[in-house]
């Protein structure tokens, strides 16, 4: 049964236009982020001959050394971070909030409980189907970023480099799948079609955004740029406690931490435990919201 | 008038008790607060900085003239708060123009409110002008906010000129958000299904304020190391142009990529204005808006153009009517 429901959610969201159209934004960006990657790369390269050759002529030990000189060759894919927490995690809540808005909306969800189908059934096909589409995604961004990269660098990624990449997509896909979950436990919950997606969305910029903004002080433009950039944090007892509070459960802040450890190297943790700790809050929270909802409640409203 | 006047009040009450908004609204202030005791406290640590060096240097006898005292330019501080306006504004505006439309196609009042003696002509004049008293709510409620942190944190109250400086921006940030009411409302309109209209608007919010302008971050070289490539090199901001010169394809492209966005035209025009962008500090509001005027010119056309839609749609589209 719950392989059924799961192949069910897997066929129909093929026909959504709105998940069509995002899905084609978010190939394109993670076949574009390889193009922006390696043209900036190639610029700064040029720009610093350029600097060498000028410097050249008067002092010679005044030249600071290339900064790209030993940068990893998947640090091209590094827009890719971003794109997945921008466009990657906005597409995951369509995902979530359509599969079971679609059943409230045309009044299916009252047929499906009146059959011998159990809720945990239902729900747990739900999630294996979202599961499913959203492996499928992060499975051709995989092998849209392993062509690209061999396209501009004219040679294919070593075999540890594709098992990097390998794991950052399935970080990727993990993060991907929490705001699902989000979605998915709105599209439960809420009274409303406007309301499920809007909620999320709420909450969506509260992880992107301010989260980030409390622990890190970094300006919101500048969370969006790959570049590791620190900014000051204030030296005060009352932000080095919130700051010591919140970090754990910054997911955002925690999946550009491992997306830079995996693409670029130049940093080795992996905070993983606040992802599975939302993981483990959402997935029972889907469950018991499924158990609660009421079938025979009146249609849901636009 | 009569009739414009009670359709903008229900506008501003409807609005008012949506809790939805006021979350929004909650969300904005308290980050508008935040980010400046953020940046007043990494001034103060700045100054720490300064002085700890200048005691360094008067122990070992030697001259303090080489350090650069902080100077400090209250508007700069601004810089998060106006990227605060650009994300979450244009979202707030979003919100307003989906709800304007969606009570009204959600519960049939559309067509209850055209068998009224009402033009539709004030039906959308009232939901603008309702609508736009909200918007300026907001912005005077957000700029108040940075005037009291302001006040209280570092005790610092503004001059004339910045305080007219601000007034610009408040503006020119009312002209934003709004011409993101009017999108989101034409999409609302035209579209059958309203949750479809409200997950198209969030595509462009995303596609032109957040996924463009950082493609054209991305892609500026001074960006691709901490702390700025050029000055990790010691090159001065001169030898930078000079050597820019040479890559006028690659930064042409650059720059046409960020200029699609509506919101980098704002953020040119705004941080100009608060002298965020260190060519502008300090000058004359004159010099400012005329420097400025190409991107103020493009807001402008971005507000108007549509507005403009919005009254043609609603005024002249019968079909409309009969898509609920």
């Amino acid at each position: 049964m719950i392989t059924t429901i799961a192949l069910s959610e897997f066929q129909t969201l093929r026909k959504q236009k709105i998940f069509i159209l995002l899905l084609m934004i978010f190939l394109s960006m993670a076949l574009f982020s390889t193009y922006i990657g390696w043209s900036a790369k190639n610029t700064i390269l040029r720009i610093y001959d350029e600097i060498i050759k000028e410097m050249g002529t008067k002092d010679l030990n005044a030249v600071p050394s290339n900064p790209f000189l030993n940068t990893a060759p998947l640090s091209i894919l590094k827009n890719m971070v971003i794109y997945v927490e921008l466009i990657g995690s906005l597409l995951a809540i369509i995902i979530g909030s359509n599969s079971f808005i679609r059943e409230r909306r045309a009044g299916v969800s009252k047929i499906i409980f009146s059959k011998p189908i159990r809720r945990i059934e239902f729900v747990l096909g739900k999630m294996l189907g979202i599961f499913l589409v959203l492996t499928s995604i992060m499975g051709v961004t995989f092998a849209i970023s392993i062509f690209s990269v061999a396209l501009v660098s004219a040679h294919i990624l070593p075999f540890a480099e594709v098992l990097k990449l390998l794991f950052f997509y399935g970080v990727s896909l993990i993060y991907m799948f929490i705001f699902s979950m989000i979605g998915l436990y709105f599209s439960i919950v809420s009274k409303s079609e406007s309301m499920a997606f809007l909620i999320p969305i709420m909450i969506w910029i509260l992880i992107s955004f301010v989260m980030p903004q409390i622990t890190s002080a970094l300006d919101p433009a500048a969370l969006l740029n790959p570049t590791n950039i620190q900014a000051t944090f204030p030296q005060s007892h009352f932000f080095t406690t919130v700051q010591t509070i919140i970090h754990p459960f910054s997911i955002s802040e925690n999946y550009q931490i491992i997306g830079k450890s995996l693409l670029e190297g130049n940093v080795n943790e992996f905070p993983m435990r606040s992802s599975l700790l939302f993981l483990v809050i959402l997935i029972p929270g889907c469950l018991h919201a499924m158990y609660k909802y009421n079938a025979c409640e009146e249609e849901m409203s636009e | 008038m009569q009739k414009i006047l009670t359709i903008a009040m229900k506008e501003f009450h409807d609005a008012l008790k949506n809790k939805l908004f006021l979350m929004l609204l909650i969300i904005l202030l308290v980050l508008i607060g935040v980010s400046i005791i953020v940046t007043s406290f990494d001034f103060q640590n700045k100054v720490m900085e300064y002085n700890k060096s200048v005691q360094i240097l008067k122990n070992l006898g030697k001259s303090i003239d080489k350090i650069p005292a902080p100077r400090f330019f209250p508007l700069q501080m601004l810089r998060a708060v106006m990227e605060y306006l650009e994300f979450i504004g244009a979202i707030i505006g979003i919100i307003l123009g989906y709800l304007s439309i969606a009570k009204e196609k959600g519960k049939n009042t559309l067509q209850l409110l055209l068998t009224r003696p009402i033009g539709r002509f004030d039906i959308v004049s009232g939901k603008v002008l309702g609508n736009s008293i909200l918007v300026l709510l907001v912005l005077a409620a957000a700029f108040v906010t940075v005037c009291f942190v302001m006040w209280v944190i570092g005790g610092v109250i503004l001059s004339t000129t910045e305080i007219m400086k601000l007034g610009i921006v408040l503006l020119l940030s009312f002209i934003y958000i709004m011409g993101f009411f009017c999108i989101t409302s034409i999409l609302a309109l035209v579209n059958h299904s309203l949750p479809n209209a409200l997950i198209f608007s969030i595509i462009i919010w995303l596609l032109f304020v957040l996924i463009i302008p950082q493609i054209g971050d991305t892609m500026d070289p001074d960006n691709q190391i901490p702390g700025g490539f050029f000055k990790s090199m010691n090159i001065s901001k001169p030898q930078e142009k000079e050597i820019l010169a040479k890559f006028n394809t690659y930064e042409t492209i650059r720059n046409n990529i960020e200029e699609s966005s509506i919101m980098k035209q704002y953020e040119r025009f705004v941080f100009a204005l608060l002298g965020i962008k260190d060519e502008y500090n300090n000058k004359e509001i004159g010099f400012i808006l005329m420097d400025k005027r190409g991107d103020g010119v493009w807001i402008m056309v971005f507000f108007l153009v549509s507005l403009g839609l919005e009254y043609f749609i609603l005024v002249r589209n019968n079909l409309l009517l009969h898509r609920v």
